[in-house]
């Protein structure tokens, strides 16, 4: 297994867990696991935990000594097995519309990469993207894998409001809004699905270790879509990858 | 039923938060002064962690149709009971049919209002906070009814006053090294203790601006965990503190973390007013 780097203090009452600070996938798998394992682990006193790319972060009860609970952590990582079981990764198919209503800013990035709209649409939608953290807002997925073809640096402005579903482009990274944001993303198109629903018994679609792989749709698919999914009648496509 | 015949500028329910779904980029939320919230509760007998009206500034008028026992605690605001002037950190009877009008903080920022037994609302996702997106209707609205249970003991016949509230004089913020504090190099970390920081005109629930006019920088990190009373330093030197509805992650470098204490000093203090950090 790859072990963190060190365990530090993270204010009082929160641990954090830091390993190379780097993107990368084998990296999240191990955070992803630990963060399991830990729980699991130490129940009494870890209250809650999130993490991002290189970094795990424990939020304890106000009775535990976070000193003691670095060295049985640390402890703990030493004694487990070298090798962390990757489970059976699901890929959830995400319908996007990138039709210019939805992609405010298609244009301009394809300008900027001197790409036909068509081509921008294959190069997104060909990966599959791992999910590799949920942050920034309410089951906002932190997605790996966006081909450097089109990645394009953050609007100098921000917008006021970016609705939910928007599609979009940040740097190198691609990701999906799931709730309506100020931002700075380059919106390319919006999905008609809910990635995040206090409603539902699990609010958040998304979870780190799934992937996710976008489908291209037209605005009458769109509409189908929506419509079915205020009827409780979508079902989402995803399957199982043996990787 | 408590009818509420003015909102007031900011005024919602709070508790300690929902601690259970950061990992899904849910806020924390939960009272800014939680100090001054489970004080409330305590003064009603009330389980520490029971939902709190929170006011902000100016504060809601509320119609009261049945008898009950509250509680005010945290900003000291011009309160009138039917009116006439009433003060806060007591408990307080309140008869049936009154009109309780919290007025403005005189000082201070937010004030909460407990009632003996809690109101009856409905949580979401396990927390009665307030959140834009998450719980919009656990914010109070004009013409909104809000229901409680009518106090059967009305002679629980006690004073009850609150301590002295220590946190409003004071202006040191204390901090905990952040984990890219030991990246700066060591004379902006002595500046940073080293300066009076004037609090912005555009804090509110989520971060709290601390203005300064000094070179300071830091460089963006990759995205990294980050939670109330963190302390953000920009690369063009903007320096804030997340407070309660602060998101889960961020790309700035995190040069301090506040102490629990010291979240609810800065969360009451105003536009304008001065502090400064002190090392713990």
């Amino acid at each position: 297994m790859i072990k963190p780097t060190k365990i530090t203090l993270f204010g009082s009452n929160s641990i954090l867990l830091v390993w190379d600070a780097n993107i990368n996938l084998a990296i999240s798998k191990e955070i992803i696991a630990l963060n399991r394992l830990l729980k699991t682990e130490f129940s009494k006193e870890i209250v809650a935990t999130n993490f991002a790319y290189h970094e795990l972060a424990l939020y304890l009860n106000n009775e535990t000594n976070e000193s003691e609970l670095i060295s049985s952590i640390e402890k703990f990582i030493n004694n487990l097995s070298t090798k962390i079981e990757s489970e059976n990764s699901t890929i959830f198919k995400i319908p996007v519309c990138y039709d210019e209503s939805f992609g405010w800013d298609i244009d301009e990035v394809c300008k900027t990469k001197d790409l036909k709209i068509e081509k921008l649409i294959e190069i997104h939608t060909k990966p599959i993207y791992p999910v590799h953290f949920i942050g920034f807002l309410p089951g906002f997925p932190y997605l790996g894998g966006l081909d450097k073809k089109i990645a394009t640096p953050r609007k100098s402005t921000p917008r006021q409001k970016i609705l939910a579903g928007a599609v979009g482009i940040a740097g190198s990274q691609t990701g999906i809004y799931t709730i309506d944001s100020p931002g700075g993303w380059n919106i390319i198109g919006r999905t008609p699905l809910k990635l995040f629903d206090v409603q539902q018994e699990n609010p958040v679609l998304l979870q780190p270790g799934n992937s996710i792989k976008f489908e291209s749709i037209n605005l009458a698919t769109y509409s189908e879509i929506t419509k079915k999914i205020e009827k409780g009648s979508y079902s989402i496509k995803k399957y199982k990858n043996n990787d | 039923m408590i009818e509420v015949l003015k909102a007031g500028l900011n005024t919602s329910f709070q508790d300690q938060g929902r601690l259970f779904h950061r990992d899904k980029g849910v806020p924390v939320s939960g009272a800014m002064d939680l100090y001054a919230m489970k004080l409330a509760n305590r003064l009603v007998d009330n389980n520490e962690n029971e939902a709190v009206i929170e006011c902000t500034l100016m504060g809601p008028e509320l119609f009261f149709n049945e008898e009950c026992y509250i509680s005010i605690t945290g900003a000291e605001f011009s309160i009138k009971l039917n009116n006439k002037l009433i003060s806060s950190g007591a408990r307080v009877y309140i008869p049936p049919k009154s009109t309780l009008k919290m007025g403005n903080a005189k000082n201070g920022i937010y004030g909460y209002i407990a009632i003996e037994g809690g109101y009856a609302i409905n949580s979401v996702l396990g927390s009665f906070s307030h959140y834009p997106t998450i719980a919009p209707e656990l914010k109070l609205t004009k013409g909104q009814k809000i229901n409680y249970q009518t106090s059967s003991e009305k002679l629980k016949n006690y004073s009850r006053v609150a301590p002295i509230q220590q946190h409003f004089s004071s202006d040191k913020i204390d901090v905990l090294k952040g984990p890219e504090f030991s990246k700066l190099n060591v004379d902006l970390q002595k500046q940073l203790f080293n300066t009076s920081y004037t609090i912005g005109q555009t804090s509110n629930r989520m971060s709290t601006q601390l203005e300064h006019s000094k070179p300071f920088s830091a460089s963006e990190i990759i995205t990294c965990p980050v939670q109330p009373g963190t302390v953000q330093l920009t690369p063009d030197g903007k320096l804030m503190c997340l407070m309660r509805d602060a998101q889960t992650t961020g790309g700035y470098a995190r040069i301090f973390q506040l102490t629990a204490h010291a979240i609810q000093v800065l969360a009451q203090k105003r536009a304008g007013e001065k502090v400064i950090f002190r090392a713990v």
